[in-house]
């Protein structure tokens, strides 16, 4: 059995619940004043593949952000994945999303993203249409999720270390 | 046509050529163009040095300052490290300790505090790739608990970016790293690589040789990460368990190339012959003053011994101090002074001071000494005295014995007088002396009077006094007493004081003239003071005197 490690970097504007999806996900070693103070927090875990092997998944949660900036932009650097996060309740935060997935492929070469459609417990206050989503799903896995029930967030890491490992 | 074409070709070979070199690099090109260009760049580079300084200069300008203040800031940074520490334990006995070893082997103050407190250990080090922050491979201490390093080598490649982006501004030009990060004891340093960093995590305070060591590990490392057949990058899994690259970062070995580096810099051999000079000369300074305080304190028990047996002297008081010696106390005026005593026990240079007090002894010895003083008796009579009795021994003349008896009892100190021992001698001179005694007692009392000038008012008187005078002189030969008398002129009150003086002088010589006419040696005469002085005014009475020269003497005998 072997253990292959990859950078995961999560991506969302300020509020959709980065950070309490990686608290879902992750063992938590750190603070997370580091989010305030430095900007980024990284946790680790470890996901199991089919065929026995397994993968540890570093998560740099970078602080919420609608741009990213120079030193956002070095957060990025050698990350194999990204995790875009929206808001369901704002559709302004899949906007964002969108832009930062197209930012962070500037300095990253082609790599494997999901997107998480955050609060699921609060779907009927939804702004994001299922349409939208729906045609979102053409070009990168969608997955919507509560940080609140754990919803979903087991699947959508999962699926992107499905598709590193591939 | 030939030549034509290769003239064309020459004109367009500038504008070909970036594009042609561009090509030349496809596939293996790229190597074999770099092996044909090494040689003439070296050149080129040592010509544009030799010729070109300045450009060189200019060109390098923007590496070469970076580098040189990374340096000069580390240099400066050990130092005020070092100088901290030696200034905080300056003045500890730890402190003394570091400096009395300094003193020992000549090493400097600092570079001995510094070893002593690099004392250290090594509880992790990261390999990181420097892109992603993930661990490539790693060490730890057997002891310690795990930790997530993926996390914790992803927090501080963060907080590397962080710290570069917000002092360095961010740009590649920039070396501002995130060099050590230090809590306490605990101390994170972070050597840079190209492709990858080392992180290593440790306590107490490490030499400066292990950055050395850290750095040249790191160079195998890379060429570890460089080799084709590995082509090793992050989440590569054999990066953690290759036996060569585990080697590399080894902790113990690094831990033990440090200290063995550190011990080479700071080899010089251990003096140890000083210290075990000093503590010589100063056991023996120890057993020299030991061996004065005895000796003087010996002295001085010894003058103390001698001082309490010494008649007549109460010691209240005897202090001392070395060169010095203080007696108080008590004395009688009959003992004799310690001092010469004290001064035959003591060294030469011995300052010998006395604060003595009289007082009357009742020592044996001294009431002894105190009653020959006041008795004195003659040749032939004792005195002893023993718990203070006197006692009394030998033969004088009934008169002396008389005399003795009387006054004994007077002595202080004495409590009772044994005068059993003494008996009268047959002493055929005694009624003589008791004779002469009686006569100058006369002789003080007669006086002879004159009328006017040296007309005599009693002739009887005269003649008393001239026969007194003939029987001193005659008692004088039978008791061996030297006789020579002196005659006084007076006079009363009336007259200048020329003609009294002269008056006084004339009755003075009449007297010597009529005792040398009776048969008196004339040159056991001699006229007397005819001056009058306050001390003896002579003007009371028309008269002449006669004194026998040395009859107290006569009287001492």
């Amino acid at each position: 059995m072997t253990e292959l490690a990859r950078k995961i970097c999560m991506l969302g504007d300020f509020g959709v619940g980065k950070t309490s999806l990686v608290a879902r996900f992750v063992r938590n070693t750190f603070s997370e004043k580091y989010l305030t103070t430095v900007g980024v927090k990284v946790d680790s875990r470890v996901v199991d593949l089919a065929g026995g092997d397994r993968m540890k998944f570093v998560v740099w949660d970078i602080a919420g952000k609608a741009v990213l900036d120079s030193l956002n932009q070095n957060y990025l650097r050698g990350a194999s994945g990204l995790i875009l996060v929206a808001d369901g309740t704002r559709e302004a935060s899949l906007r964002a999303a969108l832009n930062l997935l197209m930012q962070a492929r500037d300095v990253l070469d082609n790599p494997a993203c999901v997107l998480f459609v955050n609060k699921l417990d609060l779907v009927e206050r939804w702004e994001v249409a299922p349409e939208t989503l729906a045609e979102m799903r053409h070009s990168l896995p969608v997955f919507e999720t509560s940080a609140l029930s754990g919803d979903g967030v087991e699947a959508g890491f999962g699926e992107l270390a499905t598709r590193l490992h591939a | 046509m030939r030549m034509a074409a290769l003239e064309a070709a020459r004109s367009a070979l500038p504008e070909e050529l970036p594009l042609l070199l561009q090509q030349s690099q496809l596939g293996d090109g790229r190597r074999k163009l770099s092996q044909a260009l090494v040689l003439p760049l070296t050149d080129a580079l040592g010509r544009a040095a030799q010729e070109q300084r300045q450009g060189v200069v200019d060109a390098l300008f923007p590496v070469i300052g970076p580098a040189i203040r990374k340096a000069i800031a580390e240099s400066l940074r050990d130092f005020t490290e070092g100088f901290n520490r030696a200034l905080e334990s300056s003045f500890t006995p730890r402190g003394l300790r570091w400096r009395l070893e300094s003193w020992r082997t000549g090493i400097p103050y600092v570079q001995v505090v510094l070893r002593h407190n690099l004392r250290f250990r090594l509880d992790h080090l990261f390999l990181i790739d420097r892109a992603s922050g993930l661990v490539l491979a790693r060490q730890s201490a057997a002891d310690l608990p795990d930790l997530d390093a993926d996390a914790i080598a992803g927090m501080l490649t963060a907080i590397g970016d962080f710290v570069r982006d917000s002092v360095g501004g961010g740009s590649e030009e920039n070396t501002g790293t995130l060099d050590s990060v230090s809590v306490g004891e605990h101390l994170v340093w972070v050597e840079h690589g190209p492709r990858a960093s080392f992180a290593v995590f440790l306590r107490g305070v490490a030499p400066a040789a292990l950055r050395l060591i850290l750095r040249q590990r790191l160079e195998q490392a890379h060429a570890w990460l460089s080799d084709p057949l590995r082509g090793a990058s992050a989440g590569v899994p054999d990066a953690g368990t290759d036996p060569q690259l585990q080697e590399t970062l080894g902790l113990q070995r690094l831990e033990l190339a440090a200290a063995a580096d550190s011990a080479a810099r700071d080899g010089a051999p251990v003096r140890r012959w000083p210290l075990l000079l000093i503590g010589a000369v100063l056991l023996a300074l120890l057993g020299a003053w030991f061996w004065r305080d005895w000796q003087w304190q010996r002295r001085v028990d010894a003058v103390a011994q001698r001082l309490a047996d010494w008649p007549g002297l109460h010691v209240e008081e005897l202090s001392s101090e070395h060169g010095q010696l203080l007696l108080r106390g008590l004395i009688d005026a009959d003992a004799s002074s310690p001092r010469t005593a004290m001064a035959e026990l003591l060294p030469d240079d011995v300052d010998i001071r006395t604060d003595l007090r009289g007082y009357l002894s009742s020592d044996d010895a001294i009431v002894q000494r105190r009653a020959q003083r006041q008795l004195q008796p003659p040749e032939g009579v004792h005195l002893a005295v023993r718990q203070g009795v006197l006692h009394l021994r030998g033969e004088a003349a009934a008169d002396v014995l008389a005399r003795l008896r009387q006054q004994a009892g007077w002595v202080a100190g004495v409590a009772r007088v044994d005068a059993s021992g003494l008996g009268e001698s047959n002493d055929a001179q005694a009624p003589l002396r008791a004779e002469w005694e009686g006569l100058l007692q006369q002789l003080a009392r007669q006086h002879v009077y004159f009328v006017r000038e040296v007309e005599l008012a009693d002739a009887a008187a005269a003649a008393a006094l001239q026969a007194n005078a003939l029987r001193l002189v005659e008692l004088g030969r039978l008791l061996q007493r030297p006789v020579a008398f002196t005659c006084h002129g007076h006079n009363d009150e009336p007259g200048t004081a020329t003609i009294n003086q002269r008056l006084r002088e004339s009755r003075a010589r009449w007297l010597c003239d009529r005792l040398a006419a009776a048969g008196i040696d004339p040159a056991s005469l001699q006229v007397g003071r005819t001056e009058a002085t306050p001390a003896q005014p002579m003007i009371q009475y028309r008269a002449a005197s006669l004194s026998l020269d040395g009859a107290h003497q006569g009287e001492m005998e």
